[in-house]
């Protein structure tokens, strides 16, 4: 189980005031509470005897998890489907899934979230 | 030929050095007391500017500050460098999926608080030209200008809030990023709109030329220039040297980019800013090679640039406090209202739309470039200008508290 995290802005807030251990803290901090939350969906799907490997990846999303999925030999990437239906915006300014849908990493199932909620 | 004489290099390495250390020293300060870094820079420029060292000691003020001569046109050349470098940064920031993913919220808090800004302040300019010095000729410029002042955020500052409150992450952080991002590209581009506007003999050029030329440099930059930024990033990242092969081809291009659309007749801060986007949107720019830019333009051409503001205007001979009032209401009131206003139709409760109100209320950095950039121009004059900062520093110190008032964290 792999999840994404973004974070817009941060290099510019983080360039001026601080130390080489702030930074590195503020980096881990984040990356702990995607964790804890990453832990906890895994914890309410029940997954029973299924092994499950939990990692955080920094990136832009789409682009991240599909880089991950390559580099990794993945067989098969299930991920979801968009929350809302895609429109011209979506088209314009590149939408996260059409960074895996346009050069396929591997094998894909998209999960439609839109109705299994 | 004129040439940097030996005592104008000497001036000019010293007043570098200082103004390096000094403006460090009041950062490492500043942080102690949770302040923008920018206002312990531009408090020290006016410690070190003629508003206080000038006037107790001008013969050493002037020496080391002279006001003409090859020193002077250096430093001049080097605070240049850093606003282009700055609108840079600002540009690589700028990630519009980030608003559109965001959703209503974001969407309507990016939209109100633009335009209800923009509205208001054209207006009262529009309105009334009276409380505001400015050439007849240039009353529709300066009234978008103005517009402009009271609609633009700081990012950076804003971040740093949301970031030290532990909000980052949560529904309001996002939605107070958002609508920053969008506010930071919308008020860019109109504002070198703006300055395009201004000829360079100070004559008003054609509006639809110049939002014809923004409109194409813009598209090509991020649909050809992003498809060429695409191809090329991977390969400077992997065999160039790390990280000096892509700080300078990042650099190079937002320096070409600059000189593009200053010799087509924009101002070169847009060719910045959109190289910036072209930059930043790319996926193949690594987080730490955006860091080390990051870093090495705000830890060493920023410093130069917002202290320097504190060298040339003196800050309580040209302090009005009556306009400074006027800016400061209406700022506050424009964005608090209209940000909140849009958070609250997107679906926010009332404490959390007002958090968001007074998150985007932070003015920083992004307010004194502009501001100084209309002083550059001649646009505004220095008791607007000194305005404008005091009320971007008091936006951007307000803007924490409140916001932690407000979401109760």
């Amino acid at each position: 189980m792999v999840k994404e995290i973004d974070t817009p802005a941060l290099a510019m807030a983080m360039a001026d005031d601080n130390t080489k251990p702030e930074a590195s803290k503020i980096k881990k901090d984040f990356s702990e509470s995607e964790s804890k939350r990453l832990h906890s969906i895994i914890e309410r799907s029940n997954p029973e005897s299924v092994k499950v490997n939990e990692r955080i990846i920094g990136g832009k999303p789409g682009y991240a998890i599909s880089k991950y999925a390559r580099d990794k030999n993945a067989d098969l990437l299930v991920i979801n489907s968009p929350d809302t239906h895609l429109n011209l915006f979506d088209r314009i300014f590149t939408h996260d899934i059409e960074y895996i849908l346009a050069d396929l990493p591997c094998d894909v199932l998209i999960v439609h979230s839109r109705v299994s909620n | 030929m004129s040439k940097l004489t030996h005592n104008d290099l000497l001036i000019l390495l010293a007043a570098i050095g200082i103004l390096l250390i000094l403006s460090r020293l009041v950062a490492e300060l500043g942080k102690k007391f949770k302040l923008p870094i920018v206002m312990g820079e531009i408090l020290l420029g006016i410690l070190i500017g003629p508003t206080v060292f000038g006037s107790i000691s001008p013969e050493i003020f002037s020496e080391l500050f002279p006001k003409t001569g090859g020193a002077k046109i250096a430093l001049d050349g080097i605070t240049s460098l850093a606003v282009i470098m700055l609108l840079f940064v600002a540009g690589m920031e700028v990630q519009l999926n980030v608003v559109l993913k965001q959703g209503k919220a974001a969407i309507y808090t990016s939209f109100t608080s633009m335009v209800i800004p923009f509205v208001l302040g054209f207006s009262i300019v529009w309105y009334f030209p009276d409380i505001f010095h400015f050439q007849e000729k240039y009353h529709l410029v300066y009234a978008l200008f103005f517009g402009i002042a009271m609609s633009i955020s700081a990012l950076p500052v804003i971040t740093r809030i949301l970031m030290d409150l532990n909000l980052f992450k949560t529904n309001v952080g996002m939605v107070v990023i958002a609508a920053a991002i969008f506010d930071d590209l919308t008020g860019w581009l109109t504002f070198s709109l703006v300055l395009s506007m201004i000829g360079q003999e100070g004559e008003i050029t054609n509006v639809w030329y110049t939002i014809g030329m923004i409109l194409g440099f813009g598209l090509f930059m991020l649909i050809i220039g992003k498809w060429i930024i695409n191809k090329i990033l991977p390969w400077i990242q992997n065999k160039l040297s790390w990280p000096d092969g892509v700080l300078s081809i990042c650099l190079g291009c937002c320096f070409l980019g600059a000189a593009f659309t200053e010799n087509i007749g924009l101002h070169a801060i847009l060719g910045a800013f959109i190289t910036g986007i072209a930059f930043g949107d790319s996926v193949h720019l690594h987080e730490k090679a955006r860091e080390i830019i990051h870093q090495f333009v705000t830890n060493v051409f920023a410093p130069l640039f917002f202290v320097s503001l504190g060298l040339r205007v003196n800050f309580i001979q040209n302090f009005d406090p009556i306009l400074v009032s006027i800016v400061l209401f209406l700022a506050v009131v424009c964005k608090v209202f209209g940000a909140s206003l849009g958070a609250y139709m997107g679906g926010l409760s009332k404490r959390e739309s007002i958090a968001v109100g007074f998150g985007l209320n932070a003015r920083g950095a992004m307010e004194i470039i502009l501001g100084t950039l209309a002083l550059n121009a001649a646009l505004i004059d220095e008791k607007m200008f000194v305005a404008l900062v005091i009320m971007a520093l008091i936006t951007s110190i307000i803007s924490g508290p409140l916001m932690k008032k407000f979401t109760g964290v």
